[in-house]
């Protein structure tokens, strides 16, 4: 609880989640300090390695995230990212139709 | 698939997606479901908090275009079951869902593909409206034949405390059960 209104005070409503340590992040991740509390540290990764773990272990929710991402053009690196970690790229490629 | 025709055949289907997040049962559903606090979205999309759903629509889609609406709809429902209509079959299976959660079963169930551990958690979050109470603080009436004199008892007490009939009952049972553990 601490947290969370520490969190909402100093960076405009994000919300700890209790979830966070189950997140897995990409070995080559790049990440920004943001904050340095005593006793918490707040970094922002960057949004292609965002997008590589939601492929890799979310990619039912996020099918429309990651096409749209790779349809964007901005993240040049994203399907070679999620073939090294071994995500199914052909999951992206199937449409449920009507 | 090559490169060129695997970003070629992804680009194809976004560009199928976006026609459907502007389709109106899209808007329709998540009108609903973000008015109500079940689902946040970073589009700007119209609030219909009073808005009538149809059960097909919102399986449409939870399939096709925001999977979280599968996740999400069995609770929805559950709390707002006037506001919604469909067939006998989809209001079954919600039907069987709901019951799992009220006996905590741990029943293998789904939702269309969607796991009950996914569903779960949707029935005790608090909403924006912050007046539908949620499946575990809704209370249930039951009634009882008391004494002239346990009434009468009850109501002194309620008028000595302040508190109503109900809440000295529920502290009375709370208390004999911390004593039968203590």
């Amino acid at each position: 609880m601490y947290i969370n209104s520490v969190l909402t005070t100093y960076l405009n409503g994000l919300v700890y989640d209790e979830d966070s340590h189950l997140v897995w992040i990409p070995k080559d991740a790049k990440t920004i300090n943001l904050f340095n509390f005593e006793n918490i540290e707040v970094k922002l990764i960057d949004a292609e390695s965002t997008l590589v773990s939601k492929a890799i272990h979310a990619p039912q929710k996020n099918k429309q995230l990651i096409r749209q991402a790779v349809a964007s053009g901005q993240f040049p690196d994203l399907i070679d990212r999620i073939i090294e970690n071994n995500g199914k790229l052909d999951f992206f490629l199937e449409d449920n139709n009507e | 698939m090559n490169r060129k025709a695997l970003i070629e055949k992804i680009n194809q289907l976004a560009q199928q997606d976006k026609q459907r997040r502007i389709d109106p049962r899209y808007l329709k559903i998540m009108g609903f479901l973000v008015a109500k606090g079940f689902l946040h979205t970073n589009k700007k999309i119209p609030l219909n908090p009073n808005e009538h759903i149809n059960l097909e629509d919102a399986l449409w889609v939870g399939r096709l275009v925001e999977p979280r609406v599968l996740e999400v709809l069995p609770a929805a429902y559950e709390r707002f079951k006037k506001h919604f209509s469909g067939d006998a079959a989809t209001i079954e299976k919600l039907e069987q869902i709901i019951d799992c959660i009220q006996q905590q079963d741990n029943h293998e169930i789904d939702f269309y593909g969607m796991s009950i551990e996914k569903i779960k958690p949707w029935f005790f979050i608090r909403l924006r409206d912050n007046r539908s109470k949620s499946i575990d603080k809704r209370k249930v009436s039951k009634s009882f034949r008391f004494k002239p004199e346990t009434i009468k008892i009850l109501k002194r007490l309620k008028n000595r405390t302040g508190q109503s009939e109900t809440e000295i009952l529920e502290n009375l049972i709370a208390e004999a059960e911390s004593d039968r553990f203590n």
